[in-house]
């Protein structure tokens, strides 16, 4: 499985071209941060079975690196550009609708453009710089939490991102 | 187009426009475009009666965020008290609305209500669990009020181009001009007035408490912390002892996201109100951090343990012994800028260190009492 990173500067229906640059270059500097080359070969978790996906960015130069030094910020922010990849790439899905969060967006994943919100997949992403397995399990489980209180309500992808190995680990409800 | 579907993609391209604002730190524009934001938002909900519960709950929360962006607390409480009335919306969503009504309640604590600040006042207002309403835990109160008058001597000094103090008390004419005296508490979850001495002749200090002011300083570090800037405060504050110094400080001072969800400050100068809000977390300023020498080994460590000994005796770093229950010792080294409002603080009481284990020491990164 290839992740070109570049490809979301272009933009999906629910995601415009400034966003996905942006996360794109956020993801960029993460990767460059934790010395990985490019392209890199990223280990997944997904559905009970373990794999790997070759992710590309843009090398990101001191200008760039300067304005994502909010390193919380841009690991968020990176590790939605990794899911949003990962969502097309594995599953087809790409985001149809964003709406608003406290500081942020959330982005609704789906095929059908018929409705807003209804029939789609909300995606939950959180992002490491570089932590441990023990972390990564962690961090799953508590967004898997935070999903199942609105078990049947809603249909949630939770993607967990790690940039220091790099993995990503891949959960759907 | 005004279809619902149309207004709210208007609403999301404007939303989306005021990130990139804020991302470049235009925040007056961005709160001008999450505004624009908003009215979109409201006007597709306004056609959304007869849409699925979600769609509608959804759309009300995204609502209510950006009203609480563009700094509208009373639409976007009515829009989250519309949105919590929906029957059949999803817990996580109606959730969420709740996190944003502390947001908007929070704000509404900030407010003065009338109450006429001098310049050297500062409103200081906490929320949390640990924090009803005109009632706080004393410890997560007075801590707090304590750090942030060790905030202002260590700006005073620093403005003032003195040499990072290690050990003993600040001037007594700094402590007179900077002193901290509270008022009578308010009920807004808890609010206070702190007031600063004032000097009664003309004092050293008193050019260092002209514009842009100590407390006008501390604001703005605490506002660079909450950013996660660490660049910019290098830049603030060049002397390394001093940026450590201020960096566990504003840690402390930001919420533990448990007792204490939010902590925030308004101030008036020159007739111009001034609100700062740390609602990062300590856990999320994890990142502030002061680049430590590189040594062959390190490896993260963190120990629990009674605080004892302490050697401040040398130029330069101290040092510190904690003694676990077990009776086993572990020697601390404690870097400059910490010992003196840091750690010193915390003597003799039961804490938490972690650090770096080089050979038979550890040094010192944070420490929380337990």
């Amino acid at each position: 499985m290839q992740i070109d990173l570049e490809q979301l500067i272009a933009g999906m229906p629910g995601l415009s071209p400034r966003s996905g640059a942006a996360m794109a270059e956020a993801a960029g500097v993460c990767f460059d941060e934790q010395d990985h080359p490019c392209p890199t070969e990223l280990d997944l978790a997904m559905g009970g079975g373990n794999g790997t996906a070759r992710v590309s960015w843009r090398e990101p130069s001191e200008q760039v690196k300067r304005s994502w030094a909010d390193e919380p910020f841009a690991t968020e922010q990176g590790a939605y550009a990794v899911a949003i990849g990962l969502a097309r790439e594995a599953r087809g899905l790409v985001a149809l609708e964003r709406s608003r969060r406290f500081n942020g967006f959330d982005y609704w994943l789906g095929e059908d453009e018929q409705t807003l919100f209804a029939d789609k997949v909300r995606l939950e992403v959180s992002g490491i710089r570089h932590g441990t397995d023990a972390q990564i399990k962690a961090r799953v489980k508590q967004k898997v939490e935070q999903v199942a209180v609105s078990d049947g309500e809603l249909k949630g992808l939770v993607i967990v991102v790690e940039f220091g190995k790099p993995r990503a680990e891949v959960v759907e409800r | 187009m005004n279809d619902p579907v149309s207004l709210h993609r208007e609403a999301m391209a404007l939303a989306d426009e005021a990130q990139h604002e804020l991302h470049w730190g235009q925040a007056t524009k961005a709160r001008e475009l999450f505004g624009r934001a908003f009215e979109r938002e409201l006007a597709a909900i306004e056609q959304m009666h007869d849409a699925p519960v979600l769609e509608q709950a959804v759309l009300i929360r995204s609502a209510a965020a950006l009203g609480v962006e563009a700094q509208r607390f009373g639409a976007a409480e009515r829009m989250i008290a519309r949105g919590l009335l929906l029957d059949g919306a999803p817990n996580k969503i109606l959730d969420e609305m709740r996190d944003l009504l502390e947001q908007v309640h929070f704000h509404r604590h900030l407010d003065l209500r009338g109450l006429v600040l001098d310049d050297t006042d500062v409103q200081m207002s906490i929320a949390g669990q640990a924090i009803g309403f005109g009632f706080a835990n004393a410890d997560e109160f007075v801590t707090r009020v304590n750090d942030f008058e060790r905030i202002l001597y260590r700006a005073a000094e620093r403005r003032a181009g003195r040499p990072y103090r290690e050990g003993g008390s600040p001037k007594k004419k700094l402590k007179e001009s900077f002193e901290v005296y509270l008022s009578v508490p308010r009920a807004a979850s808890f609010a206070v007035t702190l007031r600063l001495g004032r000097p009664k002749e003309q004092l050293e200090w008193s050019e260092i408490v002209g514009e842009p002011g100590v407390i006008a300083e501390a604001l703005d570090l605490l506002e660079i912390a909450q950013a996660r800037d660490m660049e910019l405060l290098q830049k603030r504050i060049p002397e390394e002892s001093y940026r450590r110094n201020f960096v566990a400080l504003a840690k402390r001072m930001a919420p533990d996201g448990k007792n204490v969800a939010m902590v925030g400050f308004t101030t008036r100068r020159n007739g111009q109100e001034r609100r700062v809000s740390l609602i990062h977390t300590r856990a999320d300023l994890e990142s502030l951090r002061l680049p430590e020498p590189s040594v062959a080994e390190v490896k993260a460590v963190e120990v629990r343990g009674f605080l004892k000994f302490a050697d401040d005796t040398r130029a330069g770093d101290g040092r510190i012994k904690l003694v676990e229950a077990s009776g086993k010792t572990h020697q601390i080294v404690v870097p400059e800028g910490m010992m003196t409002d840091i750690v010193r603080p915390l003597w003799d009481d039961e804490v938490v260190v972690r650090g770096e284990l080089r050979g038979s020491e550890i040094r010192l990164d944070e420490i929380d009492s337990v």
